[in-house]
């Protein structure tokens, strides 16, 4: 429920305050972080391979060199041989018309680096198309100035446990705050729920607008592009996203704020009890794209 | 850092050769073995009846019937009763009350006698009456230990957050008691978490006894007679809850003549009213508050946010009748909500309610007893969407219904005699939420859950001899987790990880799914070293059978109230604490220390990300182990003077240790307080002007920090490699609070009395840390740029806040 965490996170803004502060933290061994959405499209796809770093290290990850990159097809039996470009990157470039499987293809992914075996499984699910996005004038509301807002309208597929990561580009551009982390549960936010096979329920809809630094919508103005991406990922990549970002935002629910969680990744190290980190998925994406109208 | 840890062990290593763990066959034999004996004197007259405050006819609590000569006695009870037994004869009988002029009067006691008296605060002029000072070493005298009293009087005059006169956030300058933060609601005590307190308004629990979050407690200080605290030691009549019972008891109501009270504060206005309905045998009080942000800001606001605001009120009543010299019937309620509306689009509200009807019965002169029924209810809802094919709704409640028979005993001088039973149904509803996408109707409720806790229990409060004095007692609880519902099954798992359901029976309304049940021993003993000073020891076991679901740092008002299930098992509390007490000065000076040491079981916590929110498999996400908290606490306390007020200083501990959470080791819960001083001061300038100030010094609380960052498709998030919990304590909080009080001026006659009361809070405009978050910048992530991650102080109080306010009353 975040619109309601961040309702109330507003209220308390009045009086509360924010200073940066320094502080002195504990360390820890450093540890392999392996970054592998895969989509189920042609052209280039990457695979990153990172050291975990102390937080207040405010560069970017150290890349892991040298490593051998595997991802198999099982149901098929394609294998891909991901080739090393710089600083962790790993990369496979398909043919314009090929994509590395079909619905329900069952994937491995196996890396040998410094000594260590790493392996991680993925499947392939099913996405539904992106029917319409829908643009709409709307007139001042309460933390909403005018403007164009966009919704996106899709249907969840039938059965339960389908998970979705629902991405938003502006002018070709990754919406790539923690706060537009669009991810649904069926039609809905999270598991238990039981909304299948419903049309996305509207927070989800609607979260294809940018936001502001204060996490505040941006109205669209006419002649941009907005293209809605849905992507299937697993049960594990969702998990993964959520607990992302709960905790990127943790600190707008203010005095509401759960603890720190770690997040739990679908990497399984082979050769010793080491814990690596990090997702291996495989995505479906549908994708709709639309130039953003006169009103 | 030395003496903090070298002093923890000690407290521990002591607590652990203490032989505590008492056995309640045995407790039983001795109990009926005293009794027993007390049964055999004969030959006895009683004199009993009420305690009053003459000025308003409200009885008393804790008042004083001496029989001088022999030097025996009794206290009156919740409701101002007292009773004394003793032989025939002619005596000199004293009645005192702190505070209150003392009243002595020769009794020709031959037979049964009742009498009401009514205590005075001014100088009495009857000839009869001998004024002495009395009563003031009550907590040398008095077995119990652990227990705070706070007189509403003084809360007035402390210097305030906004001008609001606030009963829990007082309690926080008591040892022992303590918050997570500013604006968290409820209090720890003890180190225990904020649902292990049973707070008790006129004997109805209150689930949520916060305004505005936790700022502002729903107590209005102008309905307020009485507020006790117990920490430790607590009575056998009391139970359900670990840590502490908070007991508040509301006033009855002027019987004597109209009067009108109230005040006007920058975010409450409040007033009340109290009158006889008839003369000395009827009365009632009605107070209300209501918070007025938003009517001030409604001329600020432009169209779009005009529906927009918040506002919180409560309404506080009660009526008492006097059926006859044997019967009295009390009537009381409470009705408070808080209310947030952003215009059309969204609205939440939060509010307790609660009844109490109360029939108090005299059996016998010696016999008392009091019927209490009680309702109380907690919900909240909550609305998004103004469109009828778009929108979701989501309310959520717990409901009780409550009897509960106690019987007072005045047996003789030296033993009073309490027992009684007590039965609660619960009906908790976790969340009824319908969410309408697209006109398509999706149902997310829980179901709903039922259960009934039933009580027995029984004390004798004995004077063994001149010196030594105990309470000991037996309470034996049972809880009953039924139907209608569905019993749920869930598989093993990793510990910490989420543990999925494997299979669900259903069971009918009313029908048993799980039953628990408890015997919990309670003991307090006093042995009076001088007349000015005593040593006191106490044990008590306590069961909680439901619990506040919150992993939140500060509870949220939409944290729901689960029951034991067949999955969570009830908690348990064993507390043995040391005292000593002592007054100096003829009592001027009161002092005291006391060491505690609580296990607790079956504690719960959560794994990590759990969903708490709608998930009908929370039960899942749910861990269980061990808690333990101890401590050292003392009070300096000044009572007479033109300088009064206290000092309190906590040494303590508060750690759990659960399976699935930092590596099974022990950890510091997220409220443990190493230190804890506050100092509360009030100073009388003169006739018109006094001073108050509070100075606060708290130890940082931990929680968990990162170690370090990763990367994932362009986010960078925090991870702690080292899988611990609350690792890293916050910075000291200190903050220093001033006021004063201009009274009007008092003429005989005058029936207008003014005050004007003038607060700073956080004088030295410190931004005290409440936690520490760890986030990216807020700008955008650039791709060519790497993320800049930095840790951020939240201070919910930003600056030093001063306030006025105007308190009256007519009268």
């Amino acid at each position: 429920m975040k619109n309601l965490s961040f309702l109330i996170i507003i209220l308390l803004a009045l009086n509360a305050c924010e200073d940066p502060i320094d502080v002195e933290l504990q360390e820890s061994e450093t540890q392999i972080v392996v970054d592998a959405w895969l989509t189920n499209t042609p052209g280039q796809q990457q695979i990153r391979l990172t050291k975990s770093q102390p937080y207040f290290n405010n560069t970017f990850a150290e890349g892991i060199t040298n490593a051998n990159v595997i991802v198999t097809n099982v149901t098929s039996g394609d294998v891909y041989n991901f080739q090393e470009s710089e600083n962790g990157n790993y990369l496979y470039t398909l043919n314009p018309n090929q994509v590395l499987g079909e619905v329900n293809d069952e994937f491995e992914l196996n890396i040998e680096t410094n000594g260590e075996r790493l392996s991680a499984t993925s499947k392939l699910n099913d996405v539904p198309p992106v029917d319409s996005i829908d643009q709409e004038f709307r007139d001042d509301e309460v933390f909403l100035d005018d403007g164009i807002y966009c919704q996106f309208f899709a249907r969840d597929l039938a059965g339960l446990g389908d998970t979705y990561w629902i991405k938003t580009f502006k002018n070709g551009e990754y919406l790539n705050r923690a706060g537009e982390i669009n991810i649904a549960y069926d039609a809905s936010f999270d598991s238990g729920g039981e909304v299948d096979n419903l049309v996305f329920i509207p927070p989800i809809r609607e979260a294809v607008n940018p936001l502001d630094d204060d996490s505040i919508p941006i109205a669209w103005e006419p002649g941009e592009t907005i293209r809605v991406e849905i992507h299937s990922i697993t049960n594990e990549a969702f998990g993964f996203l959520e607990i992302t970002r709960d905790q990127l935002l943790n600190s707008q629910s203010g005095i509401f704020a759960a603890p720190l969680s770690n997040t739990k990744g679908n990497i399984v190290n082979e050769s010793s009890d080491t814990e690596v980190l990090g997702i291996f998925n495989v995505a479906g994406v549908s994708v709709r794209e639309e130039v953003i109208r006169e009103p | 850092m030395l003496l903090k840890d070298s002093h923890l062990k000690w407290l521990k290593s002591n607590y652990q050769i203490l032989p505590f763990t008492m056995n309640y066959r045995l407790n039983l034999s001795i109990f009926f073995t005293l009794i027993g004996f007390s049964l055999l004197a004969q030959n006895e007259v009683t004199i009993n009846g009420y305690i009053k405050d003459a000025r308003n006819g409200e009885t008393l609590i804790g008042a004083t019937c001496l029989i001088v000569d022999l030097n025996v006695g009794a206290t009156s009870n919740e409701y101002g009763f007292y009773s004394v037994t003793v032989p025939p004869g002619t005596y000199d009988i004293e009645f005192s009350y702190l505070g209150f002029q003392t009243i002595q009067k020769r009794f020709d006691l031959q037979t049964d006698q009742k009498f009401d008296i009514e205590l005075s605060e001014e100088a009495a002029k009857l000839e009869e009456v001998v004024i002495t000072a009395e009563q003031e070493d009550r907590n040398v005298t008095e077995v119990e230990m652990s227990t705070n009293k706070l007189d509403v009087a003084t809360i007035k005059k402390m210097p305030t957050l906004l001008g609001e006169v606030e009963i829990i956030r007082s309690l926080q300058l008591l040892p022992g008691v303590s918050t997570v933060g500013e604006g968290a609601s409820g209090f720890n005590v003890r180190g225990g978490s904020i649902d292990q307190n049973l707070v008790l308004l006129d004997e109805a629990p209150v689930f949520n006894s916060s305004h505005l979050f936790g700022f502002f407690s729903v107590f209005n200080p102008d309905a307020v007679k009485d507020v006790k605290l117990y920490k430790g030691g607590i009575p056998s009549r009391f139970g359900g809850r670990l840590s502490s019972i908070l007991d508040v008891r509301m006033k009855e109501g002027n019987n004597k003549n109209l009067t009108l009270n109230g005040g006007i504060g920058f975010i409450f206005s409040r007033l009340s009213i109290e009158a006889p309905i008839v003369k000395n045998k009827s009365s009632f009080i009605v107070a209300a508050r209501r918070s007025y942000i938003d009517i001030l800001a409604k001329p600020f606001l432009d169209e779009s946010t005009s529906d927009s605001g918040l506002n919180f009120y409560d309404l506080t009543l009660k009526t008492n009748y006097n059926i006859s010299e044997k019967d009295r019937l009390f009537l009381s309620g409470y009705l408070g909500r808080d209310n947030f509306v952003f215009g059309e689009q969204a609205g939440f509200n939060w509010g307790n309610a609660t009844g109490t009807l109360r029939w108090n019965h005299l059996f016998s002169e010696k016999l008392f007893s009091n019927l209490t029924f009680y309702y109380s209810d907690y919900d909240y809802s909550i609305n998004f969407g103004d469109e009828v094919n778009n929108k979701f709704d989501w309310n959520a409640s717990v409901v009780n219904y409550s009897l509960k028979p106690e019987f007072n005993l005045f047996l003789n001088p030296q033993n009073l005699i309490r027992f009684g039973a007590q039965a609660i149904a619960y009906k908790f509803e976790p969340g009824n939420a319908v969410g309408v996408s697209e006109g398509e109707t999706n149902d997310f409720s829980l179901d709903n859950q039922y259960a009934i806790e039933s009580s027995l229990f029984i004390e004798n409060e004995q004077d063994l001899s001149d010196n030594i004095k105990v309470n000991y007692g037996l309470r034996w609880s049972h809880f009953n987790y039924t139907g209608k519902g569905f019993a749920k099954t869930f598989g093993e798992s990793e510990p910490g990880e989420r543990r999925e359901i494997v299979s669900q029976e259903y069971f009918d309304q009313w029908e048993s799914i799980q039953t628990y049940n408890n015997f919990e021993p309670r003991f307090s003993i006093k042995y009076q070293l001088s007349p000015s000073s005593s040593v006191k020891a106490s044990y008590n076991r306590m069961s909680q059978y439901i619990q506040l679901i919150s992993n939140t740092t500060a509870s949220t008002p939409v944290d729901v109230w689960t029951p034991a299930t067949n999955n969570i098992k009830p908690q348990l509390a064993d507390q043995i604490a040391l005292g000593y007490f002592k007054n100096l000065s003829d009592n001027t000076y009161e002092f005291s220390f006391e060491t505690y040491y609580k296990k607790m079981q079956n504690i719960v916590d959560y794994i990590n990300a759990a969903d708490l929110i709608l998930n009908p498999y929370i039960e899942g996400d749910l861990l269980e182990g061990d808690g333990r908290a101890y401590g050292l606490e003392l009070l300096l306390k000044k009572n007479k003077g033109n300088f009064t007020g206290w000092m309190s200083y906590t040494l303590a501990r508060s750690e759990r240790k659960i399976n699935g959470i930092n590596n099974n080791e022990w950890y510091p819960s997220r409220f443990d307080q190493t230190h804890n001083f506050s100092f509360t001061g009030f100073y009388e300038l003169s006739k018109r002007w006094s001073l108050s100030s509070t100075f606060t010094v708290i130890s940082g609380t931990p929680i968990t920090f990162p170690t370090s960052r990763i990367e994932q498709q362009g986010y960078v998030i925090p991870h702690n490699g080292n899988v611990d919990r609350n690792n890293v304590r916050i910075p000291v909080y200190h903050r220093l609070d001033i006021g004063a009080t201009l009274k009007g001026k008092q003429k005989p006659g005058k029936k207008w009395y003014g005050e004007w009361v003038f607060s700073i809070y956080n004088v030295y405009n410190r931004r005290n840390p409440f936690a520490i978050y760890f986030r990216p910048e807020e700008s955008r992530p650039s791709p060519i740029n790497p993320t800049t991650t930095e840790a951020i102080k939240l201070s919910v109080i930003g600056n030093f806040i001063p306030s006025v306010s105007y308190n009256f009353k007519f009268n």
